[in-house]
């Protein structure tokens, strides 16, 4: 029993100790996290000049001896359009540090001169810059929606609750253009406050005109909710027509849902990636009941329902600029 | 809900009436639970936050059991809940609390589908203990007790998955006695259709038993995506296997018992390109020493865990300390969120997870900054000595762990962090030296102290991080069936430490600064009145206070409770 057991002790000992082991410490070093904080570049642009239409982009640059949180906050100077880039390091560059026209706080940016500022949290200090911006980018992508004006094709549906408003509205910033559609009001009786659908044939003559490919297609829309509103749910329905016959049938064909809850307070961009979504039924992932498969050629027509516990008052959201990207989500 | 109701009274009547007509072939089972609490919160300055806070609830847990035959046995429960405040059903809650059937086939092989404890090694699937339950006394034990029942979480480390189990021995006549093997299915995570697939844990367990000498066993799970039943085509695997050695024997006229545990662990997701695969290994030796009742026992444990060592059914912790105290969990006149306490980890089951976890979790150094995540801690090596011992009157029962332990490899930096732990336990039954005096008069004692050290030539990055805690508790039986509890248990925390900050794949990216001066200890005082032995009644009162001086923005508070809990098992 003995050398059994020896045997037995033995190799599995051999059979562990004989398996390789890293042996770096881990993590970063901590002097490059912890030691003597000093700038060792100072901030600078990459040009004074950008025109982001022509798809150039712009960016900034400074190298620190330690590893530091960082923020670079770009204004407009004649609006209240703000961009921020935020990282972790000792080195911002064009990988951490490039600024694509894209914003961050609407309205969107225009033409003109900005104005740039980098904090260091090592040191809290602060150093300026500047850049003038000589042409907007201009998002790539199928257009469902701008809300500058209502298409007749769409199907617009507003419950006779109290306060409504579904209807578009110019009174607030906006993330493009002048307007946006304003979703609200209070229904003690139902979910559904008010419906949009968008049916293909409201885009133009091919439809949304979508690759085959679910992983190329980026749904994305403009949303706001108002500070004090926190009840209210957004739900985008995408209903595919597999057979071709220019409807969607609900009991054999596939709906795809985007459910959102629990906003920012203010305007965000929403995206996303068409091979993400899922089927819900009561809010819950169900399998689709087509052919399973993400088909984006195949999308007939987009709903989307505002929707609001009845015991809980009135609801309200904004939307804008709903459009499908095919090179990545969204940046206006 | 009325309906519901009415299933529930049917379904009770119905089992009565059935387990009288035919003898215990189907019967009801269960508990029952009624809490009552007064809160109040005070911290200096706060004109804020409402200082006092009551709730209440009862519930009733009621089983259906039924054993249509020899061979099989079906378990059903449903919870039934009332916050207090909630009359004519408004705040009345029903959930299926679980079901389980589990039988045996041709009188070998066992089966269990449905929910499940579970558990094999502490390096493969385990259930850790959480923090500063290793010292309890008995009055701490009311809420903690309730907050187990509610997670099924046993004191035999189990983990309760839903899936299937089986298990069967294989008995010889020659070379070896018999040959165990338990295996699992369990399903951790259901597909949403989309880009999260369908996660599994698998695994068993195979012991050959060679006599009473000796045993050798094989360990292995894995915990990985199902491939097919999502969009995604990326797939985490975590994959472990483990051998044990179990041998004892006798020399002169002490019992010598060596266990051991060894394996390896990888850590990796199929065709994401930004996935480090990790892969590591540890071991895990035993020697344990006995000579009869009167002398202690002695056990000396070295173990060396890899620091990419991953096991996530016994890494995963029991306490998120991300997550946040139901109870005032604001405070002070800036409103900032209210550390958790020794008392919310007592009685907040909102802080507990139920689930394994794919990632390492934080852990609160204050409370554990050596082994958090129990034995499978990676990156840990070095000796523990144990001592446990009775006296043969059962007067004094003694418990006394020392560890010394270290890092495998540096974080940041070459230099290794040394830990240093003394863990001491004793129950003193004074009753037992007053045979007039028949009912219980105990004192316990538990004594934790945890050191961690690093120098390095970097003084703003040293680590120097002391916590200790003492828990102080006594029992005095008053009459056959009324007894007071008490306990005082202090934990005072001081130091700088870092804490790891891990991306998604495990890796440590970066390290935050941990410095703290905490002070908080706890005043316990039960009255208990037990019907049966599973039958209590505890009035309750406690008085909490806290404070860090090293963090300003989390100002200091007491928070005083007072309890009533019934609670009974049927």
């Amino acid at each position: 029993m003995n050398r059994f057991a020896a045997f037995v002790v033995i190799g599995t000992m051999v059979f562990t100790v004989g398996c390789e082991r890293v042996t770096e410490p881990e993590g970063p070093n901590l002097t490059d996290l912890y030691g003597d904080f000093t700038v060792l570049e100072d901030f600078k642009t990459s040009q004074d000049d950008v025109d982001f239409s022509a798809n150039e982009t712009v960016y900034f640059s400074a190298r620190f001896s330690t590893i530091t949180s960082w923020t670079i906050t770009i204004k407009s100077s004649t609006s209240d359009a703000t961009k921020i880039i935020e990282g972790r390091s000792n080195l911002i560059n064009e990988e951490n540090g490039t600024w694509d026209g894209s914003t961050t706080i609407f309205p969107s940016f225009g033409t003109g001169a900005c104005t740039v500022e980098l904090w260091t949290e090592a040191d809290s200090s602060k150093q300026n810059a500047n850049v003038n911006v000589t042409g907007l980018r201009v998002p790539n992508g199928t257009v469902v929606a701008d809300f500058e004006a209502i298409n007749p094709d769409w199907n617009i549906f507003a419950q006779s609750g109290a306060n409504m408003s579904f209807k578009l509205a110019s009174d607030k910033t906006v993330p493009q253009g002048s307007r946006y559609f304003d979703m609200g009001g209070a229904v003690n009786w139902d979910w559904l406050i008010g419906l949009i659908d968008f049916p293909a044939k409201s885009v133009g003559p091919n439809g949304f005109g979508l690759s085959s490919n679910p992983n190329e297609s980026y749904f994305n829309v403009a949303l706001y909710r108002p500070d004090t509103i926190t009840n209210g749910v957004v739900l985008f329905q995408f209903k595919e027509d597999e057979n071709g016959d220019g409807n969607f049938n609900e009991a054999n064909e596939d709906m795809y849902s985007v459910e959102l809850k629990g906003l920012d307070a203010g305007w965000q961009i929403v995206s996303i990636k068409y091979s993400d979504m899922v089927a819900l039924e009561n809010g819950q992932p169900t399998a689709p009941k087509g052919n399973g498969l993400h088909n984006p050629d195949k999308l007939e027509m987009i709903s989307c329902l505002f929707l609001a516990n009845p015991s809980s008052g009135y609801s309200q959201a904004l939307m804008d600029y709903m459009i499908f990207t095919t090179d990545g989500p969204l940046k206006l | 809900m009325i309906q519901k109701k009415y299933i529930v009274v049917i379904a009770l009547t119905l089992c009565s009436t059935i387990t009288l007509g035919q003898g215990k072939k189907v019967w009801a089972s269960g508990a029952a639970r009624s809490l009552f609490q007064q809160n109040k919160l005070n911290s200096a300055g706060d004109t804020i936050t409402p200082t006092n806070l009551n709730s209440g609830n009862t519930l009733v847990d009621v089983a259906l059991n039924a054993r249509p035959n020899a061979n099989t046995f079906v378990h059903a429960m449903v919870r039934v809940r009332n916050d207090f405040g909630g009359f004519w059903g408004s705040g009345v809650t029903f959930d299926m609390r679980q079901m389980y059937l589990k039988g045996l086939v041709n009188d070998a092989v066992r089966y269990q589908l449905g929910d499940i404890n579970y558990k094999l090694s502490p390096y493969t699937f385990f259930n850790n203990q959480e923090e500063l339950s290793s010292h309890q006394s008995e009055v701490l034990n009311i809420y903690r007790d309730m907050v187990h029942y509610d997670l099924f979480y046993t004191d035999d480390n189990t983990w309760r998955q839903q899936g299937a189990a089986v298990d069967f021995t294989l008995e010889f006549s020659k070379a070896v006695k018999e040959l165990q093997v338990n295996s699992f299915m369990f399903r951790n995570r259901p597909t949403d259709f989309g880009q999260s697939s369908e996660r599994i844990f698998f695994g068993g367990n195979a012991t050959l038993l060679q006599s009473d000498k000796l045993a050798v066993g094989l360990n292995y799970v894995d915990m990985m995506d199902v491939l097919g039943t999502s969009r995604s085509e990326m797939a985490f695997h975590n994959p472990v296997i483990t051998g044990t050695t179990e041998i004892h024997q006798k020399v002169n006229a002490y019992d010598l018992s060596f266990t051991s545990e060894s394996g390896i662990s990888e850590m990796y997701t199929l065709n994401d390109p930004n996935a480090k695969g990790l892969r590591d290994y540890f071991y895990d030796l035993d020697l344990k020493i006995t000579r009869g009742d009167k002398l202690p026992s002695l056990s000396v444990n070295y173990i060396n865990v890899g620091p990419q060592f991953r096991s996530v059914g016994a890494q995963s912790r029991r306490i998120n300390f991300e997550s946040q105290a139901q109870m005032f969990n604001r405070y002070g006149n800036d409103q900032v969120v209210r550390p958790v306490t020794q008392l919310d980890m007592m009685q907040d089951a909102s802080l507990y997870q139920p689930t394994l976890s794919m990632e390492l979790q934080r852990f609160a150094p204050q409370y554990d900054n050596v082994q958090p995540y129990g034995k499978a801690t990676p990156n840990r090596k070095g000796l523990s000595v144990n001592a446990i011992h009775s006296t043969n009157n059962e007067l004094i029962n003694v418990d006394a762990t020392y560890r010394m332990l270290s890092e495998v490899v540096g974080q940041g930096t070459d230099e290794l962090r040394t830990f240093n732990v003394i863990d001491l336990s004793a129950l003193i039954r004074l009753d037992t030296l007053m045979p007039t005096f028949k009912h219980p008069l105990e004192v316990s004692l538990g004594i934790t102290n945890q050191n961690t050290q690093r120098d390095i030539a970097l003084d703003t990055a040293d680590v120097d991080f002391t916590s200790t805690m003492v828990d102080l508790g006594v029992k005095v039986g008053l009459s056959k069936d009324f007894a007071i509890i008490g306990s005082y248990r202090m934990i005072n925390a001081k130091g700088l430490e870092f804490l790891n900050t891990r991306n998604d794949y495990s890796e440590i990216v970066d390290f935050e600064r941990f410095n703290t001066e905490m002070n908080q200890s706890i005043m316990s005082v039960a009255l208990r009145y037990t019907f049966d032995e599973k039958n209590h009644l505890n009035i309750v009162w406690q008085k909490l206070n806290y404070e860090d001086a090293a963090n300003s923005e989390t100002p200091a508070f007491d928070l005083s409770q007072f309890g009533i809990v019934y609670s009974m098992y049927f």
